[in-house]
Protein backbone atom coordinates (compact mmCIF):
# COMPACT_ATOMS: atom_id res chain seq x y z
CA UNK A 1 0.00 0.00 0.00
CA UNK A 2 1.85 3.05 -1.24
CA UNK A 3 -0.81 5.75 -1.58
CA UNK A 4 0.04 8.47 0.98
CA UNK A 5 -3.60 9.55 1.31
CA UNK A 6 -4.61 6.01 2.31
CA UNK A 7 -1.79 5.83 4.85
CA UNK A 8 -2.92 9.11 6.39
CA UNK A 9 -6.59 8.06 6.36
CA UNK A 10 -5.78 4.81 8.15
CA UNK A 11 -3.60 6.65 10.69
CA UNK A 12 -6.47 9.06 11.38
CA UNK A 13 -8.94 6.22 11.84
CA UNK A 14 -6.59 4.37 14.17
CA UNK A 15 -5.89 7.51 16.17
CA UNK A 16 -9.61 8.10 16.70
CA UNK A 17 -10.79 4.56 17.37
CA UNK A 18 -7.73 2.75 18.75
CA UNK A 19 -5.06 5.15 20.06
CA UNK A 20 -2.80 2.26 21.09
CA UNK A 21 -2.82 0.79 17.58
CA UNK A 22 -0.32 2.41 15.21
CA UNK A 23 0.40 2.12 11.52
CA UNK A 24 4.05 1.33 10.81
CA UNK A 25 5.54 1.37 7.32
CA UNK A 26 8.58 -0.89 7.15
CA UNK A 27 10.21 -2.03 3.92
CA UNK A 28 7.16 -0.74 2.01
CA UNK A 29 4.92 -2.97 4.09
CA UNK A 30 2.13 -1.29 6.03
CA UNK A 31 1.16 -2.91 9.29
CA UNK A 32 -0.89 -1.69 12.22
CA UNK A 33 0.37 -3.06 15.53
CA UNK A 34 -0.67 -2.59 19.12
CA UNK A 35 -3.72 -2.97 21.32
CA UNK A 36 -7.21 -3.42 19.88
CA UNK A 37 -9.98 -2.41 22.30
CA UNK A 38 -13.26 -4.32 22.57
CA UNK A 39 -15.77 -1.76 23.69
CA UNK A 40 -18.89 -2.05 25.80
CA UNK A 41 -22.23 -0.36 25.05
CA UNK A 42 -21.09 2.98 26.51
CA UNK A 43 -17.85 2.93 24.55
CA UNK A 44 -15.84 1.79 27.56
CA UNK A 45 -12.95 -0.59 26.95
CA UNK A 46 -14.18 -3.97 28.18
CA UNK A 47 -11.37 -6.13 26.83
CA UNK A 48 -8.18 -5.82 24.81
CA UNK A 49 -6.16 -7.86 22.35
CA UNK A 50 -2.61 -7.42 21.10
CA UNK A 51 -2.82 -7.55 17.34
CA UNK A 52 -1.06 -6.98 14.06
CA UNK A 53 -3.11 -5.91 11.05
CA UNK A 54 -1.23 -6.14 7.77
CA UNK A 55 -2.61 -3.76 5.18
CA UNK A 56 -2.19 -5.59 1.87
CA UNK A 57 -0.66 -3.96 -1.20
CA UNK A 58 -4.06 -4.28 -2.94
CA UNK A 59 -5.94 -2.66 -0.08
CA UNK A 60 -8.88 -2.13 0.00
CA UNK A 61 -9.68 -4.76 -2.63
CA UNK A 62 -7.94 -7.33 -0.45
CA UNK A 63 -8.90 -7.61 3.20
CA UNK A 64 -6.43 -6.71 5.97
CA UNK A 65 -4.63 -9.71 7.45
CA UNK A 66 -5.20 -9.90 11.21
CA UNK A 67 -3.17 -11.79 13.81
CA UNK A 68 -3.64 -11.89 17.58
CA UNK A 69 -0.07 -11.81 18.89
CA UNK A 70 -0.53 -11.76 22.66
CA UNK A 71 -0.75 -15.53 22.86
CA UNK A 72 -4.32 -15.44 24.16
CA UNK A 73 -6.18 -17.03 21.24
CA UNK A 74 -4.98 -20.49 20.21
CA UNK A 75 -4.27 -21.04 16.53
CA UNK A 76 -7.05 -23.54 16.11
CA UNK A 77 -10.01 -23.98 13.81
CA UNK A 78 -12.58 -23.71 16.59
CA UNK A 79 -11.25 -20.19 17.32
CA UNK A 80 -11.28 -19.29 13.61
CA UNK A 81 -7.53 -18.90 13.40
CA UNK A 82 -5.62 -20.59 10.59
CA UNK A 83 -2.53 -22.71 11.35
CA UNK A 84 -0.30 -19.78 10.29
CA UNK A 85 -1.89 -17.50 12.89
CA UNK A 86 -4.08 -15.54 10.47
CA UNK A 87 -7.50 -14.82 11.92
CA UNK A 88 -10.50 -15.46 9.67
CA UNK A 89 -12.34 -12.36 10.77
CA UNK A 90 -15.11 -12.68 8.21
CA UNK A 91 -16.12 -14.49 5.05
CA UNK A 92 -14.76 -12.36 2.19
CA UNK A 93 -17.94 -12.98 0.15
CA UNK A 94 -19.96 -11.32 2.93
CA UNK A 95 -17.73 -8.26 3.27
CA UNK A 96 -20.06 -6.05 1.23
CA UNK A 97 -22.46 -6.10 4.18
CA UNK A 98 -20.00 -4.59 6.66
CA UNK A 99 -16.82 -3.46 4.92
CA UNK A 100 -17.28 -3.03 1.17
CA UNK A 101 -14.34 -2.31 -1.12
CA UNK A 102 -13.42 1.37 -0.78
CA UNK A 103 -14.94 1.80 2.69
CA UNK A 104 -12.89 3.66 5.32
CA UNK A 105 -10.59 1.57 7.51
CA UNK A 106 -12.65 2.65 10.50
CA UNK A 107 -15.52 0.51 9.18
CA UNK A 108 -13.26 -2.52 9.34
CA UNK A 109 -12.19 -1.70 12.89
CA UNK A 110 -15.65 -0.92 14.20
CA UNK A 111 -17.39 -3.62 12.16
CA UNK A 112 -15.85 -7.02 11.40
CA UNK A 113 -12.80 -6.68 13.64
CA UNK A 114 -14.84 -5.60 16.65
CA UNK A 115 -17.37 -8.39 16.06
CA UNK A 116 -14.52 -10.90 15.79
CA UNK A 117 -12.80 -9.96 19.04
CA UNK A 118 -16.04 -9.39 20.93
CA UNK A 119 -16.99 -12.88 19.78
CA UNK A 120 -13.61 -14.23 20.95
CA UNK A 121 -14.06 -12.70 24.41
CA UNK A 122 -17.52 -14.17 24.79
CA UNK A 123 -16.46 -17.53 23.36
CA UNK A 124 -13.60 -17.60 25.87
CA UNK A 125 -16.11 -17.30 28.72
CA UNK A 126 -19.10 -19.20 27.41
CA UNK A 127 -17.92 -21.46 24.58
CA UNK A 128 -20.50 -19.87 22.28
CA UNK A 129 -20.19 -17.42 19.38
CA UNK A 130 -22.63 -14.56 20.05
CA UNK A 131 -23.30 -13.92 16.37
CA UNK A 132 -22.88 -17.48 15.12
CA UNK A 133 -20.08 -18.69 12.88
CA UNK A 134 -19.66 -19.92 9.33
CA UNK A 135 -18.49 -23.47 8.84
CA UNK A 136 -14.89 -23.81 7.76
CA UNK A 137 -13.65 -23.64 4.19
CA UNK A 138 -15.94 -24.70 1.33
CA UNK A 139 -18.86 -25.57 3.59
CA UNK A 140 -18.95 -22.03 4.96
CA UNK A 141 -18.99 -20.54 1.48
CA UNK A 142 -21.89 -22.78 0.55
CA UNK A 143 -23.79 -21.88 3.74
CA UNK A 144 -23.49 -18.20 2.90
CA UNK A 145 -24.71 -18.51 -0.68
CA UNK A 146 -27.45 -20.96 0.29
CA UNK A 147 -28.79 -18.20 2.51
CA UNK A 148 -28.15 -15.37 0.07
CA UNK A 149 -29.53 -17.12 -3.04
CA UNK A 150 -32.15 -19.16 -1.20
CA UNK A 151 -31.06 -22.42 -2.77
CA UNK A 152 -29.43 -25.59 -1.56
CA UNK A 153 -28.03 -26.48 -4.98
CA UNK A 154 -24.26 -26.27 -5.20
CA UNK A 155 -24.59 -26.26 -8.97
CA UNK A 156 -26.85 -23.20 -8.93
CA UNK A 157 -24.54 -21.38 -6.50
CA UNK A 158 -21.50 -22.17 -8.65
CA UNK A 159 -23.40 -20.94 -11.70
CA UNK A 160 -24.16 -17.58 -10.08
CA UNK A 161 -20.56 -17.25 -8.85
CA UNK A 162 -19.25 -17.96 -12.33
CA UNK A 163 -21.39 -15.13 -13.72
CA UNK A 164 -20.28 -12.73 -10.99
CA UNK A 165 -16.66 -13.56 -11.76
CA UNK A 166 -16.96 -12.77 -15.50
CA UNK A 167 -15.84 -9.48 -16.98
CA UNK A 168 -19.37 -9.11 -18.43
CA UNK A 169 -22.57 -11.10 -18.66
CA UNK A 170 -24.72 -11.74 -21.74
CA UNK A 171 -28.48 -11.86 -21.64
CA UNK A 172 -28.63 -14.86 -23.96
CA UNK A 173 -26.70 -17.08 -21.58
CA UNK A 174 -28.57 -19.85 -19.81
CA UNK A 175 -29.78 -18.68 -16.43
CA UNK A 176 -27.81 -20.29 -13.57
CA UNK A 177 -30.98 -20.90 -11.53
CA UNK A 178 -31.74 -24.07 -13.53
CA UNK A 179 -35.25 -23.15 -14.77
CA UNK A 180 -34.05 -23.48 -18.38
CA UNK A 181 -34.63 -19.86 -19.38
CA UNK A 182 -32.30 -17.28 -20.87
CA UNK A 183 -30.64 -15.05 -18.30
CA UNK A 184 -32.40 -11.91 -19.62
CA UNK A 185 -35.75 -13.56 -19.09
CA UNK A 186 -34.99 -14.91 -15.63
CA UNK A 187 -32.42 -13.91 -12.95
CA UNK A 188 -30.54 -11.09 -14.72
CA UNK A 189 -31.42 -8.56 -12.01
CA UNK A 190 -30.26 -10.95 -9.31
CA UNK A 191 -26.95 -11.52 -11.10
CA UNK A 192 -26.42 -7.77 -11.61
CA UNK A 193 -27.20 -7.13 -7.95
CA UNK A 194 -24.68 -9.78 -6.89
CA UNK A 195 -22.05 -8.28 -9.21
CA UNK A 196 -22.49 -4.96 -7.43
CA UNK A 197 -22.00 -6.55 -4.04
CA UNK A 198 -19.38 -9.23 -4.52
CA UNK A 199 -16.07 -8.35 -6.18
CA UNK A 200 -15.24 -10.53 -9.20
CA UNK A 201 -11.99 -11.76 -7.63
CA UNK A 202 -13.78 -13.01 -4.53
CA UNK A 203 -16.50 -14.68 -6.60
CA UNK A 204 -13.85 -16.27 -8.79
CA UNK A 205 -11.98 -17.62 -5.78
CA UNK A 206 -15.14 -19.06 -4.23
CA UNK A 207 -16.15 -20.53 -7.60
CA UNK A 208 -12.80 -22.32 -7.79
CA UNK A 209 -13.27 -23.67 -4.25
CA UNK A 210 -16.68 -25.07 -5.21
CA UNK A 211 -15.38 -26.30 -8.54
CA UNK A 212 -12.86 -28.49 -6.77
CA UNK A 213 -15.75 -30.64 -5.63
CA UNK A 214 -17.40 -33.01 -8.07
CA UNK A 215 -20.83 -31.46 -7.51
CA UNK A 216 -19.84 -28.18 -9.15
CA UNK A 217 -20.43 -27.74 -12.87
CA UNK A 218 -17.57 -27.70 -15.36
CA UNK A 219 -17.61 -24.42 -17.27
CA UNK B 1 -6.18 5.77 43.20
CA UNK B 2 -3.15 7.92 42.47
CA UNK B 3 -1.21 7.43 39.22
CA UNK B 4 1.60 5.73 41.10
CA UNK B 5 -0.82 3.38 42.89
CA UNK B 6 -2.35 2.56 39.52
CA UNK B 7 1.07 1.90 37.96
CA UNK B 8 2.05 -0.27 40.91
CA UNK B 9 -1.02 -2.42 40.30
CA UNK B 10 -0.22 -2.62 36.60
CA UNK B 11 3.31 -3.75 37.43
CA UNK B 12 2.02 -6.23 39.96
CA UNK B 13 -0.23 -7.77 37.30
CA UNK B 14 2.82 -8.02 35.04
CA UNK B 15 4.92 -9.82 37.65
CA UNK B 16 5.18 -13.59 37.69
CA UNK B 17 4.75 -15.51 40.91
CA UNK B 18 7.56 -17.97 41.42
CA UNK B 19 5.23 -20.91 40.76
CA UNK B 20 3.46 -19.35 37.76
CA UNK B 21 2.86 -22.00 35.08
CA UNK B 22 4.30 -19.71 32.39
CA UNK B 23 7.46 -19.15 34.39
CA UNK B 24 7.79 -22.84 35.20
CA UNK B 25 7.33 -23.63 31.51
CA UNK B 26 10.10 -21.33 30.38
CA UNK B 27 12.42 -22.59 33.12
CA UNK B 28 11.76 -26.15 32.02
CA UNK B 29 12.30 -25.08 28.42
CA UNK B 30 15.70 -23.71 29.35
CA UNK B 31 16.53 -26.88 31.30
CA UNK B 32 15.77 -29.02 28.26
CA UNK B 33 17.94 -26.88 25.99
CA UNK B 34 20.72 -26.78 28.57
CA UNK B 35 20.67 -30.58 28.92
CA UNK B 36 21.17 -30.99 25.18
CA UNK B 37 23.98 -28.42 25.09
CA UNK B 38 25.77 -29.89 28.13
CA UNK B 39 25.55 -33.35 26.66
CA UNK B 40 26.71 -32.18 23.22
CA UNK B 41 29.56 -30.06 24.59
CA UNK B 42 30.51 -32.24 27.58
CA UNK B 43 34.22 -31.59 27.17
CA UNK B 44 33.90 -27.88 26.46
CA UNK B 45 31.96 -27.03 29.63
CA UNK B 46 30.29 -23.89 28.31
CA UNK B 47 28.87 -21.25 30.67
CA UNK B 48 25.09 -21.54 30.34
CA UNK B 49 23.01 -18.99 32.21
CA UNK B 50 20.06 -16.67 31.92
CA UNK B 51 20.58 -13.39 30.12
CA UNK B 52 18.08 -10.72 29.06
CA UNK B 53 15.09 -9.75 31.20
CA UNK B 54 15.27 -12.88 33.34
CA UNK B 55 18.79 -11.91 34.50
CA UNK B 56 18.08 -8.18 34.65
CA UNK B 57 14.82 -8.72 36.56
CA UNK B 58 12.84 -6.66 34.10
CA UNK B 59 10.53 -9.41 32.90
CA UNK B 60 6.89 -8.64 32.15
CA UNK B 61 4.04 -11.05 31.49
CA UNK B 62 3.11 -9.32 28.24
CA UNK B 63 6.42 -10.34 26.68
CA UNK B 64 8.45 -12.90 28.57
CA UNK B 65 10.53 -14.95 26.19
CA UNK B 66 13.84 -16.05 27.67
CA UNK B 67 17.45 -15.38 26.71
CA UNK B 68 20.31 -17.67 27.67
CA UNK B 69 24.02 -17.82 27.00
CA UNK B 70 26.27 -20.60 25.83
CA UNK B 71 29.73 -19.12 26.31
CA UNK B 72 32.76 -21.32 25.62
CA UNK B 73 36.14 -20.96 27.37
CA UNK B 74 38.73 -18.87 25.51
CA UNK B 75 41.09 -21.81 25.01
CA UNK B 76 38.43 -24.28 24.00
CA UNK B 77 38.42 -25.28 20.33
CA UNK B 78 36.71 -28.64 20.29
CA UNK B 79 33.29 -27.16 19.61
CA UNK B 80 34.78 -24.90 16.94
CA UNK B 81 37.86 -22.84 16.31
CA UNK B 82 36.06 -19.75 15.03
CA UNK B 83 33.06 -17.90 16.44
CA UNK B 84 31.09 -18.85 13.37
CA UNK B 85 31.89 -22.51 13.98
CA UNK B 86 30.76 -22.21 17.61
CA UNK B 87 27.49 -20.65 16.47
CA UNK B 88 27.08 -23.46 13.94
CA UNK B 89 27.92 -26.11 16.53
CA UNK B 90 25.11 -24.82 18.79
CA UNK B 91 22.70 -24.95 15.85
CA UNK B 92 23.91 -28.45 15.08
CA UNK B 93 23.31 -29.55 18.68
CA UNK B 94 19.72 -28.29 18.74
CA UNK B 95 18.40 -28.67 15.22
CA UNK B 96 17.15 -32.21 15.75
CA UNK B 97 14.89 -31.15 18.62
CA UNK B 98 13.77 -27.59 17.85
CA UNK B 99 12.90 -25.13 15.12
CA UNK B 100 15.80 -22.68 14.87
CA UNK B 101 16.07 -19.22 13.39
CA UNK B 102 19.23 -17.14 13.06
CA UNK B 103 19.12 -13.73 14.73
CA UNK B 104 21.88 -11.09 14.72
CA UNK B 105 23.94 -12.79 17.42
CA UNK B 106 21.49 -15.33 18.83
CA UNK B 107 19.74 -18.49 17.73
CA UNK B 108 15.99 -18.39 18.28
CA UNK B 109 15.02 -21.78 19.66
CA UNK B 110 11.35 -22.57 19.26
CA UNK B 111 9.52 -25.75 20.20
CA UNK B 112 8.19 -27.59 17.16
CA UNK B 113 4.56 -26.60 16.74
CA UNK B 114 4.79 -24.16 19.65
CA UNK B 115 3.46 -20.85 18.47
CA UNK B 116 4.73 -18.47 21.12
CA UNK B 117 7.30 -19.79 23.57
CA UNK B 118 10.88 -19.40 22.49
CA UNK B 119 14.33 -18.84 23.94
CA UNK B 120 17.10 -16.85 22.29
CA UNK B 121 20.37 -18.70 22.78
CA UNK B 122 23.49 -16.53 22.49
CA UNK B 123 26.64 -18.53 21.68
CA UNK B 124 30.00 -16.86 22.31
CA UNK B 125 33.57 -17.29 23.49
CA UNK B 126 35.21 -15.65 26.49
CA UNK B 127 38.01 -13.34 25.45
CA UNK B 128 40.32 -14.61 28.21
CA UNK B 129 40.48 -16.77 31.31
CA UNK B 130 38.82 -14.09 33.46
CA UNK B 131 35.55 -15.16 31.84
CA UNK B 132 34.08 -11.68 31.77
CA UNK B 133 34.26 -10.22 28.27
CA UNK B 134 32.88 -12.30 25.44
CA UNK B 135 33.08 -12.28 21.65
CA UNK B 136 29.79 -13.02 19.86
CA UNK B 137 29.43 -14.10 16.25
CA UNK B 138 27.36 -11.67 14.15
CA UNK B 139 25.23 -13.14 11.36
CA UNK B 140 24.31 -9.78 9.84
CA UNK B 141 26.03 -6.46 9.12
CA UNK B 142 29.62 -5.62 8.21
CA UNK B 143 31.26 -6.82 11.40
CA UNK B 144 31.88 -10.49 12.05
CA UNK B 145 32.11 -10.30 15.82
CA UNK B 146 31.00 -8.18 18.74
CA UNK B 147 32.67 -7.79 22.11
CA UNK B 148 30.30 -7.68 25.06
CA UNK B 149 30.00 -8.40 28.76
CA UNK B 150 26.82 -9.85 30.19
CA UNK B 151 27.53 -8.91 33.79
CA UNK B 152 28.14 -5.28 32.87
CA UNK B 153 24.77 -5.23 31.07
CA UNK B 154 22.97 -6.92 33.93
CA UNK B 155 24.47 -4.61 36.56
CA UNK B 156 23.77 -1.53 34.44
CA UNK B 157 20.06 -2.31 34.36
CA UNK B 158 19.51 -4.16 37.64
CA UNK B 159 21.30 -1.50 39.65
CA UNK B 160 19.91 1.42 37.68
CA UNK B 161 17.30 2.32 40.28
CA UNK B 162 14.71 2.72 37.52
CA UNK B 163 13.67 -0.88 36.88
CA UNK B 164 9.99 -0.05 37.44
CA UNK B 165 10.11 2.55 34.68
CA UNK B 166 12.01 0.10 32.45
CA UNK B 167 9.34 -2.57 32.92
CA UNK B 168 6.53 -0.09 32.26
CA UNK B 169 8.25 1.21 29.13
CA UNK B 170 8.63 -2.37 27.95
CA UNK B 171 4.90 -2.86 28.53
CA UNK B 172 4.19 0.38 26.68
CA UNK B 173 6.29 -0.88 23.78
CA UNK B 174 4.32 -4.15 23.61
CA UNK B 175 0.92 -2.47 23.94
CA UNK B 176 1.75 -0.11 21.10
CA UNK B 177 3.35 -2.64 18.76
CA UNK B 178 6.71 -0.84 18.77
CA UNK B 179 9.54 -2.92 17.40
CA UNK B 180 12.15 -0.99 19.37
CA UNK B 181 15.07 -3.17 20.52
CA UNK B 182 14.67 -3.90 24.23
CA UNK B 183 18.38 -3.48 24.92
CA UNK B 184 18.48 0.00 23.40
CA UNK B 185 15.19 1.03 24.98
CA UNK B 186 16.48 0.01 28.42
CA UNK B 187 19.67 2.02 27.92
CA UNK B 188 17.60 5.03 26.84
CA UNK B 189 15.45 4.82 29.95
CA UNK B 190 18.48 4.60 32.25
CA UNK B 191 20.17 7.52 30.53
CA UNK B 192 17.11 9.79 30.35
CA UNK B 193 16.23 9.14 34.00
CA UNK B 194 19.65 9.99 35.35
CA UNK B 195 18.98 12.53 38.07
CA UNK B 196 15.31 11.51 38.26
CA UNK B 197 15.58 8.32 40.29
CA UNK B 198 13.76 9.80 43.25
CA UNK B 199 10.88 11.09 41.14
CA UNK B 200 7.50 9.30 41.10
CA UNK B 201 7.24 6.63 38.41
CA UNK B 202 4.33 8.41 36.72
CA UNK B 203 6.48 11.51 36.36
CA UNK B 204 9.41 9.44 35.12
CA UNK B 205 7.24 8.00 32.37
CA UNK B 206 5.90 11.41 31.36
CA UNK B 207 9.47 12.68 31.20
CA UNK B 208 10.53 9.77 28.99
CA UNK B 209 7.63 10.19 26.58
CA UNK B 210 8.20 13.93 26.41
CA UNK B 211 11.86 13.33 25.54
CA UNK B 212 10.91 10.72 22.95
CA UNK B 213 8.39 13.12 21.43
CA UNK B 214 10.30 16.38 21.51
CA UNK B 215 13.93 15.42 21.47
CA UNK B 216 13.99 12.33 19.33
CA UNK B 217 16.73 13.53 16.97
CA UNK B 218 19.14 14.11 19.85
CA UNK B 219 18.63 10.81 21.65
CA UNK B 220 21.80 8.75 21.94
CA UNK B 221 22.99 5.75 23.94
CA UNK B 222 26.16 3.76 24.27
CA UNK B 223 26.74 0.12 25.11
CA UNK B 224 28.17 0.12 28.67
CA UNK B 225 30.09 -3.07 27.91
CA UNK B 226 31.64 -1.77 24.71
CA UNK B 227 31.18 2.01 24.30
CA UNK B 228 33.51 2.43 21.35
CA UNK B 229 33.08 -0.89 19.58
CA UNK B 230 29.32 -1.30 19.49
CA UNK B 231 27.71 1.55 17.59
CA UNK B 232 24.03 1.63 18.61
CA UNK B 233 23.18 4.69 16.52
CA UNK B 234 21.88 2.73 13.51
CA UNK B 235 19.51 0.79 15.78
CA UNK B 236 18.37 3.99 17.45
CA UNK B 237 17.93 5.70 14.09
CA UNK B 238 15.47 3.00 13.04
CA UNK B 239 13.44 3.62 16.20
CA UNK B 240 13.37 7.41 16.31
CA UNK B 241 10.32 8.14 14.20
CA UNK B 242 8.09 5.50 15.78
CA UNK B 243 9.23 6.30 19.32
CA UNK B 244 8.34 9.93 18.76
CA UNK B 245 5.01 9.23 17.05
CA UNK B 246 3.83 6.74 19.65
CA UNK B 247 4.98 8.93 22.54
CA UNK B 248 2.97 11.81 21.06
CA UNK B 249 -0.19 9.70 20.90
CA UNK B 250 0.43 8.38 24.41
CA UNK B 251 0.80 11.84 25.92
CA UNK B 252 -2.35 12.98 24.13
CA UNK B 253 -4.31 9.96 25.39
CA UNK B 254 -2.93 10.40 28.88
CA UNK B 255 -4.00 14.02 29.03
CA UNK B 256 -7.45 13.39 27.55
CA UNK B 257 -8.37 10.03 29.07
CA UNK B 258 -5.99 9.24 31.91
CA UNK B 259 -3.64 6.38 32.66
CA UNK B 260 -6.09 3.60 31.79
CA UNK B 261 -5.92 4.74 28.18
CA UNK B 262 -2.19 3.98 28.26
CA UNK B 263 -1.91 0.73 30.22
CA UNK B 264 -5.49 -0.54 30.38
CA UNK B 265 -7.80 -1.40 33.23
CA UNK B 266 -6.68 -2.68 36.58
CA UNK B 267 -8.60 -5.81 37.43
CA UNK B 268 -9.52 -5.53 41.09
CA UNK B 269 -11.65 -8.62 41.73
CA UNK B 270 -10.55 -12.19 42.40
CA UNK B 271 -11.28 -13.54 38.96
CA UNK B 272 -9.10 -10.96 37.26
CA UNK B 273 -12.12 -8.90 36.22
CA UNK B 274 -13.52 -11.66 34.05
CA UNK B 275 -17.02 -11.59 35.54
CA UNK B 276 -17.44 -7.85 35.15
CA UNK B 277 -15.91 -7.97 31.71
CA UNK B 278 -18.27 -10.66 30.49
CA UNK B 279 -21.29 -8.70 31.72
CA UNK B 280 -20.17 -5.65 29.76
CA UNK B 281 -19.43 -7.74 26.70
CA UNK B 282 -22.79 -9.50 26.85
CA UNK B 283 -24.54 -6.17 26.82
CA UNK B 284 -22.45 -5.15 23.82
CA UNK B 285 -23.65 -7.92 21.53
CA UNK B 286 -26.70 -5.98 20.41
CA UNK B 287 -24.78 -4.34 17.61
CA UNK B 288 -26.34 -3.35 14.35
CA UNK B 289 -24.50 -5.49 11.80
CA UNK B 290 -22.42 -8.17 13.46
CA UNK B 291 -20.26 -10.36 11.29
CA UNK B 292 -19.60 -14.05 11.73
CA UNK B 293 -16.09 -15.57 11.67
CA UNK B 294 -15.08 -18.12 9.03
CA UNK B 295 -12.02 -20.27 8.41
CA UNK B 296 -10.21 -20.52 5.10
CA UNK B 297 -8.92 -24.00 5.83
CA UNK B 298 -11.25 -27.01 5.90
Amino acid sequence: MREPHLVEAIRDDLGRHCPSLHLYIEKEKAEARGTFPVRGPEGEVADEYLVTIEVPSRYSEDLPVVREVGGRIPWTADRHVNANGEACVLLPDARWESFPVGAPFLEFLAGPLHSFFLGQSIFESTGKWPFGEWSHGRRGILEYYEMLLETESTEVIAGFLWMVSRREVKGHWDCPCGRGKRLRNCCLEKVLDLRKKIPARIASRSFRVLERSSAAPAR
Amino acid sequence: MTPDEYLEKILSAQTFDDDDPELLAIRQYRKDIEAILRSHFAKSKPSIRWAGSMAKETMIRASYDGDMTCYFPDDETEAGSTLEELYGACEEALHGSYDLKQKASAIRVRARGGAYLHIDLVPGRFTDSAKADVFLHLTTGDKERLKTNLDVHIDHIRDSGVREAIRLIKLWRVRNGLKAKTFVLELLVVKLLQGKKGVAVAEQLKHLWTEFRDNTENLSVEDPANPSGNDLKPILDEMRWSLSAVARTTLTSLEALGWEAVFGRVEEDDDGGRGARVNILRSAVHIARPTKPWLREE
